[in-house]
């Protein structure tokens, strides 16, 4: 046994198996079999390792079925991190078993920034062909179930920008008059391709709050959806990039305006790196990364003027709430908007069923407990749902669409900029 | 029987999506909750019935090809109660059984088996009614569990157990026919009461698919209090005295020094380390009886020589406390490698006899015994630890020594567990002959193939 399985072994032991973790799962909540949770899980886990369990398909399956959502990490009474143990057992994992073709493909495009650049870019020219409109909502239905780019047949997407966030927003941001701090915006693939209008009017606020923010061009994608699906060599190029150009800036804070890429730099780049060189200069830099709503109240916004005549909820995505600790900043920012009135909906930190991959994978599962977060939305009788996770939107809205509810959403840095009337239009 | 022609019989009733029969998934129900070792069984399949006719066909098929059959929801249960003992079982897994109503006008609620007990208060308070038995687990742990097994837990003290509040039942027998029992009157005296019998059988009488629950409006208000003691017998003594004292605290909760610092150590709660035990006591009520109820019970424990007394004043801090002694099983974890504990009770009065023999055995075995529990109604969690096989034997010369013990003053093997696969050779030293007898009958009556969680309670007594 090896010294990395011997130690994950050992981890897996200190489950008690009361099953704590079935009573929170979502995935567990539709599908009610133990092996679709993570008591389960980590049994099949502690088996593998003991060599009772082939590292095959089957497991590689289990290891999937799963949305990371860290709510049983949270509420286990043993105090097990499910999450990063799942993520280094999928690294395992994917070592026997190979990822689907098109993943591989897809991961291989993301190493190469400019290939990526060039495919996400021009795919809003290409989309047609591989969408279809959507009769209702706004965006499209994928005409091929691209699953290793997060689509599926069904499900409604927003349309890839026109013009990517690099497009609308400059490397250097600078705000008239005496800056009251410096920034380097991590923007992410879903802000700068797919809602670049959300990252531009995140962009925006922070200007309107005297804040210079910096977009350095040579960022790439954060990692995430490579290194869930256990692809760590592709994930570690990616990760020692973003920490060499976010070094080589003096600035006050690294702001992300996606949890998801919050949370794989704060946190899970310590996991990919493992002992990499870069791990050193990681540790100087992960302390700086701050959520944008974070980043704003502790900053001490300014006021807007803009009154906003709009019945709001609030959904925490779970990379922000258990990733990233931040609930209270975006619900004081909204409450404090002139004019909004705030509906906490129930279970707001409950995960939304999407996942990134997960969601393309499983799709039916992944609407299943989408359609606990719809109901639940609605039940507030809001109008607009707000989020901080691109990915948490983008299969709400489908949700919304699907359940025929006529709700919008929209980026919290998105209502926020209509109050300083500063918000960008898709 | 072919297993292939069993998954698909099971199948075939259950649908493909709520059957699991590879061997990597079934796996996954080779353990059970607490420290014990995976079972060397696998089961031929696990399904997971949405409807009261998939489980009455399920036990049908079983009943005719004597398949035995396994039913569990949550599988939290800390007796062994569901733990696979032999070739060739159907798990029958309830988790699809989830509803909850709560019907206002009679003050009950009609719960699925699957439901989790936690949800099921939760329901009840938003329409100002009260739930109230609160097994440890009862945040993840299932009502068909907890009425399985009779589950007690902190407020039993005031409030009772499970079967105070189990007023009927929807159950499938064996046979494959569906009986109900019981129902919303309050008052019920025709026939039996069948009701009281499925509560506590473990899942070997008969599938519970509904239950109805007793709801009684929520206490106004609460307030917790922590008791220092420098000597065990004080507090053992104190437990009795505040029990006769006109005050019925809705919780007593007992911790001993070595309990103490383990939970502290994960929780940080602000439990005094330096005390030799430590009683936790909330009482509830009108708001306007709280202070006088909190009074009569630092009266009490000043005469037995209480070195510190310490009332919460909000009530996060109270429950920052009980979330502390919940957790107190896992923190104990991390102090041994393994452990055998149990959950005997005593008449109160009889808890100081007991503390001592506790002691007693501690030292003639040379193990670390550790103890807390829900004294005020007589119920302990005595704790053996161990970290060698020698240390192991010890532990279950000890464990059996105080069992021993315990029945003999008039105690119980089982509190709120149940039986399970455990505490079977309790069954003879405190029923006798006579009365096993009569149970295993009743078992036949009901189940005559014996398939329904075979080995459960009575192990080879069902085979004389």
């Amino acid at each position: 046994m090896d010294k990395t399985l011997s130690e994950l072994r050992t981890a897996t032991l200190e489950c008690t198996f009361c099953g704590a973790c079935q009573a929170t799962c979502p995935v567990y909540a539709e599908i009610g079999s133990d092996p679709s949770c993570s008591r389960g899980r980590l049994f099949q886990l502690r088996n593998m390792a003991d060599g009772k369990l082939p590292r095959n398909a089957a497991l590689a399956k289990s290891l999937t079925r799963c949305t990371l959502c860290m709510i049983c990490a949270a509420k286990c009474p043993a105090g097990i991190n499910t999450t990063d143990l799942f993520l280094q057992f999928r690294k395992l994992v994917a070592d026997d078993v190979p990822l689907p073709a098109l993943k591989r493909l897809a991961f291989a495009s993301l190493s190469s920034k400019r290939l990526f650049e060039f495919l996400l870019s021009s795919g809003s020219l290409f989309q047609g062909l591989f969408l279809r409109k959507a009769e209702r909502g706004p965006g499209y239905f994928p005409r091929l179930p691209l699953a290793a780019a997060g689509l599926n047949k069904r499900r409604l997407l927003p349309a890839l920008a026109k013009r990517p966030l690099r497009r609308r927003a400059a490397e250097k941001n600078t705000p008239t008059g005496k800056a009251r701090a410096r920034v380097i915006f991590f923007p992410g693939c879903m802000l700068h391709y797919v809602y670049p209008e959300a990252g531009k009017s995140l962009i925006n606020v922070l200007l309107a709050n005297q804040v210079e923010v910096l977009m350095p061009q040579e960022l790439s994608c954060c990692g995430t959806p490579v290194f869930t699906s256990g692809d760590f060599s592709t994930a570690k190029i990616l990760a020692r990039n973003n920490i060499k150009t976010l070094a080589a800036i003096e600035a006050d804070a690294i702001v992300t305006g996606c949890a998801t890429c919050g949370t794989a730099l704060m946190h899970e780049y310590g996991l990919v790196l493992g002992d990499d060189p870069a791990r050193e200069q990681w540790e100087t830099l992960k302390g700086k990364v701050r959520d944008f709503s974070e980043f704003l109240t502790s900053l001490g916004p300014l006021e807007p003027a803009s009154p906003i005549l709009r019945t709001v909820t609030y959904h925490d995505p779970c990379h922000l709430v258990r990733g990233m600790k931040v609930a209270k900043e975006p619900r004081a920012l909204i409450r404090g908007l002139p004019g909004v009135e705030f509906k906490e909906m129930a279970d707001a930190d409950r995960c939304c069923g999407c996942a990134g991959t997960f969601s393309a994978q499983y799709y039916d599962l992944a609407a299943a407990i989408n359609d606990h977060k719809i109901q639940k939305a609605r039940a507030t009788g809001a109008d607009l749902l707000v989020t901080g996770c691109s990915a948490c939107r983008m299969h709400i809205a489908d949700g919304f669409t699907r359940n025929e509810t006529p709700m919008e959403t929209l980026h919290t840095a998105e209502l926020i900029a209509q109050a300083y009337a500063c918000r960008e239009l898709p | 029987m072919e297993t292939t022609q069993i998954i698909a019989a099971v199948g075939a009733i259950v649908g493909t999506h709520n059957i699991v029969t590879e061997k990597e998934e079934l796996i996954c129900y080779q353990y059970n909750a607490g420290p014990r070792a995976q079972s060397e069984f696998m089961p031929l399949l696990a399904a997971q019935p949405e409807t009261v006719e998939q489980v009455s066909q399920i036990l049908r098929f079983a009943s005719e090809h004597g398949i035995p059959v396994f039913p569990r929801a949550q599988a939290s249960g800390l007796s062994e109660n569901t733990r696979i003992d032999m070739e060739g079982v159907i798990i029958l897994s309830m988790s699809k059984f989830k509803t909850i109503e709560i019907d206002q006008e009679t003050l009950t609620a009609t719960v699925g088996p699957g439901a989790v007990t936690a949800d099921i208060k939760k329901a009840a308070a938003e329409f100002g009614l009260f739930y109230p038995p609160d097994p440890a687990s009862f945040t993840y742990s299932t009502i068909g569990g907890n009425v399985c097994t009779d589950a007690g837990g902190l407020q039993c003290v005031k409030y009772g157990t499970t079967k105070h509040y189990v007023a009927g039942l929807q159950v499938v027998l064996a046979s494959g026919e569906v009986i109900r029992t019981g129902g919303k009157c309050i008052k019920d005296v025709t026939g039996y009461n069948m009701t009281q019998l499925f509560t506590g059988s473990e899942g070997t009488l008969g599938v519970i698919t509904e239950i109805i629950l007793k709801l009684i409006p929520l206490p106004e208000g609460k307030k917790a209090m922590m008791v220092m003691f420098d000597e065990i017998n004080n507090a053992a003594t104190a437990i009795s005295k505040i029990m006769v004292s006109g005050v019925v605290p809705s919780i007593m909760e007992f911790m001993d020094n070595f309990f103490i610092r383990a939970v502290e150590e994960v929780t940080h709660s602000g439990f005094p380390t330096d005390a030799a035990c430590m009683l936790l006591i909330e009482v509830d009520g009108p708001l306007s009886t709280l202070d006088a109820q909190v009074n009569k019970i630092k009266e009490v424990c000043n005469r037995l020589g209480a070195v510190e007394i310490r009332v919460a004043n909000t009530e996060k801090e109270a429950e920052e406390i009980w979330n502390a002694r919940r957790l107190s099983l896992n923190a104990l974890s991390r102090k041994a490698k393994s452990r055998l504990s149990g959950d005997p009770a005593a008449p109160i009065n009889r808890l100081p006899d007991c503390m001592k023999k506790l002691q007693e055995l501690e030292q003639k075995y040379g193990i670390i015994i550790t103890t807390y529990g829900h004294a005020g109604d007589g119920n302990m969690h005595p704790c053996f630890l161990f970290n060698s096989p020698e240390e192991r034997s010890k532990a279950v010369a000890a464990r059996n020594e105080f069992y021993e013990f315990v029945i003999s003053i008039g105690g119980t093997a089982s509190a709120e567990h149940g039986v399970g696969r455990e505490k079977i050779k309790y069954m003879l030293q405190q029923f006798g002959k006579p009365q096993l007898d009569l149970m295993v009958g009743i078992k036949k009556v009901f189940d005559p193939k014996n398939i329904l969680n075979p080995g459960c309670i009575f192990g080879e007594y069902i085979n004389g």
